[in-house]
């Protein structure tokens, strides 16, 4: 490769400190380290940014930091505090360091939040737009209960047996959800549930169910979900996805399913059939054909 | 791939005065620069008084390299007709990795770097800065923050008390 012309001295290779103009990490430019703390996840933020000094402190505050709270990994937030803490403990702390209540627009909770900790949540947090809940075992009256105070919400992850009931489905039918997810779950999910789902959240465009599932059931919601753009089924692997299936999945823009022949997981974009820009390669010309060999064997 | 000799040249004078020349495909990287040829473009001399001649090499090092990357991605489109998905995939991986040890710098050149790359507005650069910083912090204590961007402790006695008083299981058996 060719060096830059530079007539006048040869070239350094290291910053000399009195060439300089720059002070240091101290004194950066707050919107620049704005920049790299909202690349950060919340517990870096609260365990670490908050204390380093007033300049990162009070950039850390800015909302845009707090976003996202992603409070799923229990172990490691457990790990960074080096002590057992309580959920509405870190909580009640993130909030009151960042102010960000207004702000948080999606929060993962841990595994263990129950139904208390969710209504716990619905009062501080009624803003969220996505809300992410592992625990299975929640009280339907509390979920109800806080699912009310969230008047905003399009988008929620719970378990297949919520994600599955009447009872729940028939109550997030006033939220307009268009972003649903479940949580892996022994039990196969079926045809008729599929239809119950595709009955009380007609708007979705993101559905992840990576669950064991029936062929029928990825049928009802590629038929009935009209609106549906991103669709992830990488936990079927009864049989080979046949020609039916890809052909319906062909409007989505995002299709994520396990091929069942042990070439992983990829994701299939349907719609760049002119797309192939250079600084973007499009790789569908060959996973069109691995579709096409697998629709075909 | 053969440079047409009929190309622009541009120098561009860092804050320190020494003079770097590139081709005017290179100096466009910068929006900055850019920007200002397109106002103007019979300009042939740049002076850029918040860059050091060091970090300057270094933009300049980093734009001639994804120049070179996407002509050479441009000439095998042109020449197969088509860009091919693995090939395409493997010129990428190696400018990814080529980044990657474009970063390994002192946390002082990289503070300079993300300035600069701010203000002649190179975006790439921007991005992978700002992304190495953030790789930086992650997983670290106040702590070991301060002492890997050399930073000062400002805050006061009673501000870190409070600090302290609201998260005390963030400073237990500090390593």
């Amino acid at each position: 490769m060719n060096r830059p012309i530079n007539p006048n001295s040869t070239a350094v290779t290291s910053t000399s400190a009195s060439s300089r103009l720059s002070k240091g990490w101290n004194d950066l430019n707050p919107d620049l380290l704005l920049s790299i703390l909202s690349r950060l996840s919340t517990l870096d933020l609260i365990a670490g940014v908050y204390a380093v000094c007033s300049s990162w402190r009070s950039a850390a505050r800015d909302p845009v930091c707090w976003r996202i709270l992603d409070l799923s990994d229990w172990d490691a937030v457990n790990a960074r505090f080096r002590a057992l803490v309580s959920f509405p403990q870190v909580l009640n702390r993130i909030l009151a360091f960042s102010r960000a209540g207004a702000s948080v627009e999606k929060l993962y909770l841990p595994p263990f939040a129950d139904g208390q900790d969710l209504i716990f949540v619905a009062d501080r947090l009624p803003n969220l737009i996505y809300l992410s809940l592992p625990n299975p075992e929640i009280q339907e009256d509390e979920f109800f209960l806080a699912l009310k105070k969230f008047r905003f919400l399009t988008g929620l992850a719970v378990d297949q047996n919520f994600g599955t009931s009447v009872n729940l489905l028939s109550f997030l039918q006033y939220h307009c959800l268009t972003e649903f997810k479940l949580f892996e779950h022994e039990a196969r999910l079926e045809h008729h549930h599929a239809m119950i789902m595709c009955h009380y959240l007609p708007n979705l465009k993101k559905l992840e169910i990576p669950v064991r599932l029936s062929r029928q059931a990825i049928l009802t919601f590629l038929e009935e979900l009209h609106g549906l753009e991103y669709l992830d089924i990488s936990g079927y692997q009864d049989s080979v996805i046949n020609n039916e299936i890809l052909e319906k999945a062909s409007r989505l823009k995002v299709f994520v399913w396990h091929s069942g022949r042990d070439l992983g997981e990829f994701v299939v974009c349907s719609n760049c059939g002119g797309n192939e820009s250079v600084a973007e390669p499009c790789q569908c010309v060959l996973e069109e054909k691995i579709m096409e060999w697998l629709a075909n064997p | 791939m053969a440079r047409s000799s009929t190309e622009n040249m541009i120098t561009l004078m860092s804050s320190d005065g020494e003079e770097f020349m590139v081709t005017e495909k290179v100096a466009r990287e910068c929006t900055t620069i850019r920007n200002m040829l397109e106002d103007d473009c019979v300009i042939t001399n740049i002076p850029l008084p918040n860059v050091t001649s060091d970090i300057l090499s270094m933009v300049i090092e980093y734009c001639m390299e994804h120049v070179a990357a996407a002509e050479k991605a441009a000439a095998e489109t042109a020449e197969k007709g088509s860009s091919s998905a693995p090939a395409a995939a493997k010129a990428n991986k190696d400018l990814e990795e080529w980044d990657k040890a474009f970063m390994n710098v002192d946390v002082y050149t990289l503070c300079d770097l993300i300035l600069a790359a701010n203000y002649l507005n190179v975006s790439g650069l921007l991005d992978l800065t700002i992304q190495t910083a953030a790789n930086l912090i992650k997983g670290k204590s106040p702590e070991q923050i301060r002492k890997t961007f050399h930073i000062q402790n400002d805050l006061s006695l009673e501000e870190e008390e409070k600090i302290r008083s609201q998260t005390p299981w963030a400073f237990e058996k500090s390593e």
